[in-house]
């Protein structure tokens, strides 16, 4: 089998697809990447046992047919290093060769029929969301999922598909990130009645093969598992088991105050209040006055800050301790010169930030115990 | 200059101040059938009957059939307890309570600003007189001991000043029961040589002593002296917080030794609480019958002060990593450091039900042992 590529259409697939391939796992022939060529077509394929990705390499020339097992870290090292513009590919018994203008490497092989399936998108029925809004959203949410939570299924992001509508939401049960945007059907998809939760390292594998967030993302829901496909790569996982919670029931209907917020010099007040915290003592006391956002933060052994910032704000005073790394989680993927609303019940309460783009996040105190 | 303040029959005054038709009448907090029949605190009209805290409640109502009993409220007192800290810390930062009703405070600093430490001493039983109504017994002296001792020679409402020329004198009289860490089986030695007062023991040579006593002996001579070095240390500054404990005998069965990590698992995490501490370190010290010493800690994912999750990482420490094959043991500790005093925690959108089971066992726990000593309760798993 022979195959000839260009080396950046290459290396850029072969990335894409490393990204599922397992460190650490007990199953050797997974730190492989597979090769398969047909049709004049080239794929690669990657599998961790739970979430497997086909990624098509583009640009591509061969006549032959054939599979081959790629060792993932040797073959990233050999392409990072390749300087000429094609790549040539071919398979003999027992080893694969690599030649690129002076260059030529013979990189020993498993067998490639050992290699786990990876689920093909063959499904007629499924979602339709434009990819630069999935991208979006996953970079709104995935950051709140905790993989520790031992209490309910927190490890991934939960996927409600309708057929108007798809709304991502994760939660570590200290922070909440809700994000909708529009989406469409093709066929008569099922909407499931409970919604599926994805593992965390799939969506942030879907974020990246988003790519520039052309075109769209196909997404496909079967029983166990789902499957999503956008341009040229595939991605299936298996769902989280386990029990999301019930997130709608801790966003709260109403709040006592709305602040108007623009995230540049928020982000730049709470960036400044995170110096002087500590792995102890992480709260730093959010204290809201009248026109002034004041940001206090104290550690033993380290010392002070106090950080002023003019608001939009006449209610009554209060003061409320945050996590700062929770609040910046979420200043940090929105643009700097966007606004968002700030909107507080009490000072042992919920406050939530939300956008106009139908983004809501949920953030709990440090308060008292009791 | 330290001042040692105690709040006098601290319990039982908070309910004479809620209720002022009991100021007269012997009352007596605790003791009741609900709550294990032991009594908790008694004024001092209770006390001229003989009855004191501690007391079986049965042997109190016989001392005193006329007694008004009042069930505590430990947490109405521990508010109390805060408002006293903080006329005390007005004056001084370096206040170190040791419970509820009881605090050293050095004001060696403070002297400028509000004039020598009796003065300082005078201003403070004054002020809790004055903004809370309840009387404090005020000791000053140069160091803790001496501090403590002073406090307590004129109670109720006392007030002793020893100045640093005078120590020998206030001492010499004193029975050697008052020395700190002099019980029973010391007090019974020093019968023996006839030994009754601080100023006889005194007397002694410092190498009689140690003979005697071993390391102890050189604590005794100390005290005798008037001599004691230990600082006034506000917890907010502790580093950490430990506690061991050495064997009469070397233990090499795990199960014991489990059962002896949960006492000082326990006390430890009670010391936290009631300071308002988290950890996030923990750490085992084990000494083996050879006396090598070695430590294992881990960090926890937050700070804790659940007796339970203390527990659980202890009980890891000392089944997982101490050398799987290893001598028996002569000394078990157990330590909490990496302390966060904000008393705050990070509050959860969905309930963590068994987190806050833990949290209120606990907080009954304490409660059951600042009233009736730490024998009242106990886990399952602990040493008998």
């Amino acid at each position: 089998m022979q195959l000839t590529c260009q080396r950046n259409s290459l290396t850029a697939a072969f990335q894409t697809v490393s990204g599922v391939v397992p460190t650490r796992t007990t199953k050797d022939i997974l730190k492989n990447v597979k090769l398969q060529v047909g049709g004049g077509k080239a794929t690669l394929i990657g599998n961790d046992s739970e979430i497997g990705m086909r990624c098509d390499v583009p640009d591509v020339e061969s006549d032959s047919r054939g599979e081959a097992l790629l060792p993932t870290s040797r073959v990233l090292a050999v392409l990072r290093e390749l300087t000429d513009d094609v790549v040539k590919l071919e398979v003999t018994g027992d080893a694969t060769w690599i030649r690129c203008g002076y260059s030529e490497f013979r990189l020993s092989a498993e067998d490639p029929a050992d290699f786990p399936p990876v689920a093909t998108f063959e499904d007629a029925d499924y979602f339709v969301v434009p990819a630069a809004a999935l991208r979006l959203m996953i970079r709104r949410t995935i950051f709140a999922t905790d993989s520790e939570s031992t209490r309910y299924a927190l490890g991934g992001i939960q996927m409600e598909l309708g057929p108007e509508k798809l709304t991502l939401a994760a939660t570590d049960s200290r922070r909440l990130a809700v994000v909708t945007a529009a989406s469409s059907i093709v066929g008569r998809p099922e909407i499931p009645a409970v919604s599926p939760v994805i593992p965390s390292k799939a969506m942030g594998l879907i974020e990246k093969s988003l790519g520039d967030g052309t075109g769209e993302a196909h997404i496909a829901l079967h029983q166990n598992d789902i499957v999503v496909r956008c341009m040229g790569t595939t991605i299936a996982s298996q769902l989280v088991q386990g029990r999301f919670p019930d997130y709608r029931k801790v966003v709260p209907d109403s709040y006592n105050s709305t602040i108007d917020m623009v995230v540049a010099p928020f982000f730049s007040a709470v960036r400044q209040a995170m110096i002087v915290t500590s792995e102890e003592s992480r709260g730093v006391d959010f204290e809201f006055g009248k026109g002034t956002l004041r940001l206090n933060s104290q550690a033993a052994d380290i010392g002070q800050s106090k950080i002023e910032m003019p608001i939009a704000y006449d209610g009554p005073e209060m003061t409320i301790t945050f996590d700062p790394r929770y609040v910046a989680d979420f200043l940090k993927v929105l643009d700097a010169g966007s606004q968002f609303h700030l909107k507080l019940i009490s000072h042992d309460d919920r406050a939530a930030l939300v956008t106009d783009d139908n983004y809501t996040y949920v953030v709990m105190p440090l308060s008292r115990d009791r | 200059m330290i001042l040692h303040v105690d709040m006098d029959a601290f319990y039982a005054s908070v309910e004479e101040r809620e209720n002022p038709s009991l100021v007269g009448k012997p009352v007596i907090v605790g003791g009741s059938a609900e709550s294990r029949g032991v009594v908790a605190a008694a004024n001092y009209e209770a006390r001229k009957f003989g009855v004191h805290s501690a007391m079986a409640s049965g042997r109190a109502r016989r001392l005193c059939p006329h007694a008004v009993v009042i069930k505590p409220r430990i947490d109405y007192y521990a508010s109390v307890s805060r408002q006293i800290r903080d006329i005390f810390e007005q004056f001084t930062p370096l206040v170190e309570p040791l419970s509820l009703d009881e605090a050293f405070l050095d004001v060696t600093g403070s002297e400028s600003l509000f004039g020598s430490s009796a003065d300082i001493g005078r201003q403070i039983k004054q002020r809790i007189r004055a903004e809370l109504k309840l009387t404090a017994s005020v000791g000053v002296a140069t160091n803790k001991f001496v501090a403590k001792i002073a406090s307590a020679l004129k109670k109720p409402d006392g007030f002793v000043v020893v100045e640093s020329g005078d120590i020998q004198a206030f001492l010499d009289p004193l029975p050697v029961g008052k020395l700190w860490g002099v019980g029973k089986v010391t007090g019974a030695v020093f019968e023996q040589l006839q030994i009754r007062t601080i100023g006889q023991l005194r007397q002694m040579p410092l190498a009689k002593l140690t003979e005697l006593f071993g390391a102890s002996g050189e604590h005794y001579w100390q005290l005798a002296h008037g001599i004691d070095d230990r600082r006034v240390v506000p917890d907010r500054e502790a580093k950490s917080i430990s506690n061991e404990t050495t064997f009469a005998e070397d233990i090499a069965d795990i199960e014991v030794l489990r059962a002896w990590l949960v006492e000082l698992v326990e006390q430890v995490a009670r010391r936290l609480r009631r300071h308002d501490l988290k950890g996030r370190t923990v750490e085992l010290k084990v000494r083996f019958a050879d006396f090598q010493t070695i430590t294992r800690s881990m960090t926890l994912a937050k700070p804790t002060s659940i007796t339970q999750e203390l527990l659980e990482a202890g009980v890891e420490l000392l089944t997982k990593r101490l050398p799987s094959r290893h001598q028996p043991i002569r000394l078990l500790g157990f330590g909490v450091s990496k302390l966060d005093g904000s008393g705050k925690s990070q509050q959860t959108l969905f309930d963590q039900p068994d987190q806050a089971r833990q949290q209120e066992l606990d907080r009954v726990a304490d409660q059951i042992t600042e009233k009736f000593g730490k024998r009242a309760i106990r886990r399952g798993t602990g040493i008998e």
